[in-house]
């Protein structure tokens, strides 16, 4: 007889999927992998239980199994974006990254106004610095979840691909949508309109910007476009201070991000009403 | 599940929400790897790829750290005013009613009481997701109760810290909480209590500056970065780029700021460890069980030569004092740091367990070889070191634990940079203290006893010595060199120099001879260590029962008897 941590393992497939999802929900990965291979032994055919299967092993750190399971359901079978993006995700981080690029897209096809899942495309496409791709969908993101996240992910990659002019309208749409960020969106503005060589903005926008900040970079930004302008300095010393100032600026922005993501997780775990079992 | 990863879209400027389904996968901020969502809740928000430490809430904090369900919180309630009637992008009262919703949290803290295997403890934790876990009044009020609670039950303390530093929307009623905080703080420790300090990513101004550096242990994060000004603010005024490890737990605890840089998986672990030195699972003190090993003698076997003890307390076999401590003791907790300018290798403390009791254990620790001497400055402290071995002195002395001191160095370090952070105060500081300290201070010296060097953790109740090892004013190199003008002549100087342990047992500076195997300690490490473990436990069941005042007491008159001299009686009334 199989037998779990909790012991033996229920005998109905039914009872195998509760205990399962039970299991998964409570973090013993292992156990749910048990019990979930049980179900799947006596009833082959359910998709639901090879779905549950490979996310019981995603959870458990087994990519490499997750992959194989989900990637076992015929494409045609799969209803569930979810499961595409999992399976999508699984891809890349064994390394595949073209197919990680055509499943994510088979669950765009398949639900092309979910937005969590073009959220997905555009995470993928960032993580295979595939910036060109992203930012349309982060573009479209912004306007349609107005998450203050999506503007600061668009002004970042844009920034990223040296397309300043939409960074700044980026980190402008962040202010809006978030006057927490006020600075942030300051800083990057100003540092977008200086890659631009639009001096003028940018120390109008450093006017603005300087009054609130407590960590002085809005000085140094300051400085640097007083030296650079009107000051002898040499263009080593110049590149140094810029790629200094750049690295300052994007530990803002990650402090930012990082602020962001944790709202993010906790919109999405904010209800879980959706599951259903079966 | 088909619509459970469906963003709605918001309508009418209404937040947005979801429809179910819950995050499924995270992407790592430090090495851009997607992790499954459950995986990283598992891994307790540490990145399964990278060990990057996602931050935690205060109730995701609590529940990684206590077991579960023992958290009991207390004063859920409180919420701030609003002293200033601040209002900057907007109102402070709409600004923490966002928070709350966003949060889900009532404040930046929390706190109550629990257990961390099965050991009692009164914690507090902040939340870096409200309002980046700034201190206002409800924070420091929090903190201060905390505080106080731990003080009436009479159990440990944890503060768990992640705060950006005070909060500016309460102004200097922020600022105040500092010394709030800090004054309850001061009250703990008086009355004897420990207070632990967990500091996360990221820990700055003013809750850096008061409680979260105030713990008698402090434990941090891997990577958390901690300081009291922003990385910037410092770029910015000193106009020099920084290392790139600047401010991270690492470069503090090498700067001997933090005891102790844990990984979070670690800490229920280590917080038991460390809870254990204080309380027994039965709520009971530690007490001495009775070791069956060979007894230590007052004198005994044949005697060497001064040069030849000379050369055995420092053959370079000879066990050093972390090999007495991996034999002697169980469960030894490592602790670093002067808390000022550096962990000093030379100088090794922590908590352990004797035969079933807690003590604080402090030596100096050479080297085994050559590359490990020169990290270890061939066992000769800097004054930081001497710090922290004061500081950790001081807090065996506050919290009740006997002090067991390891001697075993050819002397203080004698360097330009030792001089300029004053070596002498820092020898004589601890004189100082040790001469007052109201628990039982056992030393004994393992190997070379170098001077003020070794007298600097050697004032004690009880000094033992083993058998082969030496105590001097200066090296006998030294000795034949100044006063026999001939350094080849140190065997001479030795035997002059009355240094071996049975010369002081006769001459009263030592108490007790731990024997040795035939040829030294190096010849049998086990039976050696076996008999110090002995005589250590005799020593100290011997001087538990004594009153604090008692051994202070007796301790001074021990010092204040040593002298030889003669005085010569006074002629009363003698005309000027």
């Amino acid at each position: 007889m199989n037998t779990t941590a909790d012991g033996p393992v229920p005998s109905t497939v039914a009872q195998q999927v509760e205990a399962g999802l039970a299991a998964l929900d409570v973090g013993e990965f292992d156990q749910a992998i048990t019990l979930f291979k049980a179900a799947q032994h006596q009833s082959p055919q359910s998709m639901t239980i090879q779905q549950y299967l490979g996310e019981a092993q995603a959870a458990a750190g087994d990519l490499v199994g997750a992959q194989a399971t989900l990637a076992a359901i015929p494409a045609a079978q799969i209803a569930d974006p979810a499961v595409l993006v999992d399976l999508a995700y699984l891809y890349q981080m064994t390394g595949d990254n073209d197919r990680a690029a055509a499943t994510i897209a088979q669950a765009v096809a398949l639900q092309p106004d979910n937005l969590t899942v073009q959220l997905a495309q555009a995470r993928l496409y960032e993580s295979q610095d595939n910036d060109e791709q992203a930012v349309p969908i982060y573009a479209a993101l912004v306007e349609a979840t107005q998450l203050p996240i999506m503007a600061t992910q668009l002004a970042r990659l844009n920034l990223r691909l040296g397309k300043y002019r939409e960074a700044d309208r980026a980190f402008q749409q962040l202010a809006t949508l978030d006057p927490d960020a006020d600075l942030v969106a300051r800083h990057g503005r100003i540092w977008a309109q200086i890659k631009r060589g639009d001096w003028r903005s940018a120390l109008q926008q450093a006017l603005g910007a300087a009054k609130a900040d407590r960590f002085d970079l809005t000085t140094a930004l300051l400085a640097y476009a007083r030296d650079r302008l009107f000051t002898r300095v040499a263009d080593a010393e110049i590149a140094t201070r810029e790629a200094d100032l750049e690295l300052r600026f994007q530990a803002e922005l990650r402090d930012q991000i990082e602020l962001q993501e944790a709202d993010l997780l906790a919109l999405l775990a904010d209800d879980e009403g959706g599951e259903t079992v079966g | 599940m088909a619509e459970g990863m469906r963003l709605r879209i918001p309508t009418g400027g209404a937040d947005p929400r979801i429809a179910g389904g819950g995050p499924r996968w995270t992407k790592c901020l430090n090495c851009d790897a997607f992790v499954y969502y459950k995986r990283l809740e598992k891994n307790q928000k540490v990145c399964p790829e990278c060990n990057y430490h996602f931050r935690l809430s205060a109730r995701e904090r609590i529940t990684f750290l206590l077991d579960p369900d023992s958290f009991v919180e207390r004063d859920a309630n409180l919420a701030p005013g609003d002293p200033l009637g601040f209002v900057d992008s907007k109102p402070y009262p709409a600004r923490i009613a966002e928070n709350r919703k966003k949060s889900g949290a009532q404040e930046a803290a929390i706190y109550g009481t629990g257990t961390i295997g099965g050991f009692g403890l009164v914690i507090c934790a902040l939340d870096f997701t409200f309002l980046g876990g700034s201190m206002g009044s409800v924070v420091g009020e929090k903190v201060t109760r905390a505080a106080e609670l731990a003080s009436a039950i009479r159990q440990p303390l944890l503060v768990c810290s992640a705060s950006g530093g005070a909060r500016m929307q309460e102004g200097t009623i922020a600022l105040m909480q500092m010394a709030k905080t800090s004054a309850a703080l001061a009250v703990l420790a008086e009355q004897g209590i420990p207070y632990f300090s967990l500091l996360s990513d990221p820990t700055y101004g003013g809750v850096s500056a008061s409680f979260a550096t105030l713990g008698d242990l402090i434990i941090a994060e891997p990577k958390a970065r901690i300081g009291f000004a922003g990385p910037q603010v410092i770029e910015q005024t000193i106009r020099q780029k920084l290392p790139a490890d600047f401010q991270t737990a690492e470069f503090l605890m090498e700067k001997g700021q933090v005891d102790l840089v844990v990984p979070r998986a670690e800490l229920p672990a280590t917080l038991k460890k460390l809870l254990r030195y204080h309380q027994r699972e039965d709520g009971q003190a530690g007490t001495l069980q009775p070791v069956d090993a060979a007894v230590a003698e007052q004198d005994a076997g044949l005697a060497l030569s001064a040069w030849e003890s000379v050369q055995l307390a420092r053959h370079p076999d000879r066990p050093n004092l972390l090999e007495y401590i991996e034999a002697i003791f169980d469960d030894f907790t490592e602790l670093h740091g002067d808390r000022t300018l550096r962990d000093d290798p030379a100088i090794v403390g922590g908590l352990a367990l004797l035969a079933g009791q807690p003590v604080m254990v402090i030596g100096q620790q050479k080297g085994r070889g050559t590359r490990e001497n020169i990290a270890r400055n061939f066992g000769m402290p800097h004054p930081e070191g001497y710090r922290k071995a004061l500081r950790l002195m001081q807090y065996a002395g506050r919290v009740g634990l006997p002090l067991l001191t390891f001697i075993d160095t050819p002397g203080a370090y004698p360097g330009i940079a030792a001089e300029e952070r004053n070596q002498s105060e820092a020898i004589a500081r601890n004189l100082l203290t040790m001469a007052r300290l109201p628990i039982p201070i056992i030393c004994t010296v393992i190997g070379e006893g170098g001077s003020g060097g070794a007298l600097a953790i050697g004032v004690g109740d009880r000094i033992l010595m083993l058998e082969n090892a030496i105590y001097s004013v200066i090296s006998p190199e030294g000795c034949a060199t100044i006063l026999f003008k001939d350094a080849t002549s140190a065997p001479r100087a030795a035997e002059a120099s009355r240094l071996t342990a049975r010369e002081l047992l006769r001459l009263g500076v030592a108490d007790t001879l731990v024997p040795e195997p035939a040829g030294g300690a190096q010849t049998d490490p086990e039976t050696t260590a076996a008999s110090l473990k002995a005589a250590l436990v005799a020593e100290l069941t011997a001087l538990a029962p004594i009153a604090s005042a008692d051994l202070v007491q007796t301790r001074y008159e021990r010092f204040r008897a040593f002298g030889e001299f003669t005085e010569a009686a006074q002629t009363a009334g003698t005309a000027a």
